[in-house]
């Protein structure tokens, strides 16, 4: 490969294309997780949990994007080993690398549980989270230029399918958004946790940004990217608390069963096959983001110069995590909705946050002495 | 050497890529139309599948040319301890796989019903299968028996119902809005009541007739704990307001006059002062004069007037009469629980458990307003003489 300079990997790419990228990210999942995970604790308040989550995922891009000004063109792990020391840094970086394999562990089997249980039954999940991990490796191989630009291709797919949920618009019964926070405020903040997990995810930016040739507009387009975000995912809850009501909550997939209502004119019928095609899509960048982001922890914790090599052996380890860390759907989806939270928040939400702090403390320091 | 193994792979891949290998072909299918649920002998669920001959659905003149053709449908039933044991065993009497996708009714029996639906629903809504737009009906005595009529113009009875359904001009209840009511405030829920249309004189079978729907199964807690006849269907319906297409007959000082279509605005307003509770019903309703049996001239201000109190004064009858026979069945139906739910949260959480006596003990105030807006073709009474008219 040309040009085996610092950088492992010298592909070029915009901000609007990685804020592209972190919406897929962010939604791939959480569109179908999210919706029961919040109707679960906060009842028919639940669409205010993506709304009250921004400020986690808010605060996630402002300390990465702030973290990557202060140290130009490094990682989150180049620069936690600029920020706590040589020792305790290259510490968190086994930490980042296995968290991001069992991450992306966890993604991969809620796709292939997603899809063996509505759709492909007698398709065993092997060869669902083998194939979907073995192009994601592609993917990831060809560098951050091909990520960014399968998702500029994808992204339009991804998000289409969404407008097809209108037609369940003479189902809607809008009333059922009453009562308004009827068990205090307390339900809706328990809601949320969900999403803050998912949108500090927004953490995988800092994977990203050294590779960003317009840092100037960074700012501007990952926040709109944010924004885009949390509209949809709005969107999508309230679609299901209009149409499913009190039922929202007892649906594995809300989406799904909204998806399988849609009914217009004897002919829009069996959509879900949509929703089918836009989570296999939204997956695949997803998978192919983490993937991307837990070769990176590994090579940069290292200072490996070529992170190709590593690629599949990496790949390798996703697909044990995914089967040997999740026994059965149950046990998948109680991770989710009740350590799942805290695990990702602690990684992608608090770490940064203290890394951001010693930073800024260490550079005040430095101008007192100098 | 290794360009041309190349090329050899990505030919065999190709192979691969048409998916011939786990197709399903509609000739492997048993497309299932309808589904009877029965009381079976001790305590076991008798299940009734409707499935379609594909081989029969030729379009109705080519069967007629044929010479008749064969019926369009089949109907095959097994005992189970619950559904899904009931249909493994009727998947043993069929020789091509049972598939869901086209089951859009789902027909409970009465006695079934009587004993409660609550866990049989529990599948419906469960299995990745049926579909939540299908509608769910309860049939007057064996569910079976409505999917075995073969329907003199319909492909088959289940089809009959379905159309009948979509005509909306009586309740309609899918799958999705029997789990909300289930899993929602009132737990009670009306379902549409199937019954046998006794067939005609030229029929040459007893079973060239259709199902139809008349009145409805009232559900509490998912047991059948009483009937709406069609007039009193037609009164909860009108609080609900979901029909969308239905004309409306009431006397004039002792003549009949229709209306239709009628078009009604309901609004449902709920009050809490201590302990009594009492609800307000806002009807608003406006229709077209279709047929005028009385002397009554709606040209005339002052008979209009006549005619609108007699309008206003059937439409009270009827919701005073359903809510009435609600009250005393103790279910609510008619989602009150709902209404009172998202205005006085607080109060609610209070009657939830006794909901039903609650429910019993409201005070329902109706409040209606009506305004017929077109006379139709003519004005007076058609055919009698002006004189005759006052």
């Amino acid at each position: 490969m040309k040009g085996m300079g610092f950088e492992m990997d010298n592909g070029k790419i915009t901000s609007f294309q990685v804020s592209l990228l972190m919406y897929s990210v962010i939604l791939a999942t959480g569109f179908i997780t999210i919706p029961a995970i919040s109707a679960h604790y906060a009842m028919n308040d639940f669409w205010l949990a993506p709304v009250l989550a921004i400020l986690a995922g808010g605060s996630v891009l402002a300390i990465s994007i702030k973290l990557h000004q202060l140290y130009p063109n490094k990682n989150l792990i180049q620069y936690s080993e600029r920020i706590i020391g040589k020792v305790p840094g290259k510490i968190l970086g086994i930490i980042y690398f296995q968290f991001f394999v069992f991450t992306c562990g966890i993604v991969s089997r809620e796709y292939a549980e997603f899809v063996t249980g509505n759709f492909l039954f007698k398709t065993p999940m092997f060869c669902l989270v083998i194939l979907m991990v073995l192009l994601a490796a592609f993917a990831v191989r060809g560098g951050v230029e091909l990520i960014v630009r399968s998702t500029l291709l994808l992204t339009p797919l991804f998000i289409l399918p969404l407008f097809f949920l209108l037609l369940l618009l003479p189902d809607f019964d809008v009333s059922n958004i009453l009562p308004f926070m009827s068990h205090g405020f307390i339900p809706v903040i328990k809601g949320s946790l969900a999403p803050v997990s998912w949108y500090s995810e927004f953490l995988i930016i800092a994977y990203f940004l050294p590779s960003v040739i317009d840092q100037n507009k960074t700012v501007k387009y990952s926040f709109l990217s944010l924004l885009a975000v949390s509209a949809s995912l709005t969107y999508v809850c309230l679609v299901a608390l209009f149409v499913l009501g009190p039922d929202t909550a007892n649906k594995v997939y809300p989406v799904l069963t909204a998806f399988r209502y849609i009914s217009r004119a004897d002919f829009f019928e069996n959509l879900e096959a949509l929703l089918l095609a836009m989570w296999v899509v939204g997956n695949f960048i997803k998978i192919a983001a983490v993937y991307y982001a837990a070769v990176l922890s590994f090579t940069s914790c290292f200072n490996l110069k070529d992170y190709k090599p590593f690629v599949f052996p990496i790949g390798i380890l996703i697909v044990i995590h995914c089967f040997w860390d999740i026994p059965s759907f149950f046990k998948m989806a109680g991770f989710l909705a009740t350590v799942g939270s805290f695990h990702l928040s602690t990684f992608m939400l608090v770490v940064p946050f203290l890394l951001f702090i010693i930073a800024l403390c260490r550079k005040q320091w430095s101008k007192l002495v100098s | 050497m290794r360009r041309l193994m190349l090329v050899i792979m990505i030919s065999a891949f190709v192979l691969s890529l048409t998916g011939c290998w786990d197709r399903t072909e509609l000739n492997d299918l048993a497309l299932i139309s309808a589904t009877a649920f029965d009381k079976g002998n001790n305590n076991k669920i008798l299940a009734t599948v409707q499935v379609i001959i594909p081989q029969n659905q030729g379009s109705g003149q080519q069967t007629a040319a044929i010479g008749g053709g064969g019926p369009r449908a089949i109907t095959r039933s097994a005992e189970g301890s619950n559904i899904e044991d009931a249909l493994s065993k009727l998947q043993r009497k069929m020789p091509r796989r049972l598939f869901w996708g086209q089951c859009k009714i789902f027909i409970f029996g009465e006695e079934i019903a009587r004993i409660g639906i609550r866990e049989e629903f529990d599948y419906l809504v469960r299995h990745p299968q049926p579909r939540e737009r299908a509608y769910l009906m309860v049939s007057k005595g064996k569910a079976s028996e409505a999917l075995n009529l073969i329907p003199p113009i319909e492909r088959t009875s289940s089809e009959a119902l379905r159309e009948i359904s979509n005509l909306r001009t009586g309740l309609l209840v899918t799958m999705e809005q029997m789990s909300m009511d289930l899993k929602g405030d009132s737990e009670s829920n009306a379902l549409p009541m199937v019954y046998i249309l006794p067939p005609s004189k030229l029929a040459d079978k007893p079973v060239q007739t259709i199902p139809y729907m008349k009145g409805a199964a009232v559900l509490k807690k998912g047991k059948l704990s009483g009937e709406l006849t069609e007039k009193l269907l037609r009164g909860a319906l009108l609080i609900d307001n979901v029909a969308a297409d239905y004309s409306i007959t009431f006397d004039v000082g002792g003549k009949q006059v229709s209306l239709h279509p009628v078009k009604t605005k309901v609004r449902l307003t709920p009050h809490i002062e201590g302990n009594n509770w009492s609800m307000t019903i806002k009807v608003q309703s406006e229709g077209s004069i279709v047929q005028n049996n009385s002397r009554m001239n709606p040209m005339k201000p002052e008979d209009l007037k006549e005619m609108n109190l007699a309008f206003r004064n059937d439409i009270h009858r009827r919701i005073e009469a359903a809510v009435v026979y609600l009250q005393q069945l103790k279910a609510d139906t008619i989602h009150f629980a709902t209404v009172y739910h998202k205005k006085y949260p607080k109060e609610w959480e209070r009657v939830k458990e006794q909901w039903d006596e609650q429910f019993a003990k409201i005070k329902v105030t109706i409040e209606v307003k009506t305004d017929i807006k077109k006379p139709g073709l003519i004005n007076t009474p058609g055919g009698m003489p002006y004189e005759e008219v006052q």
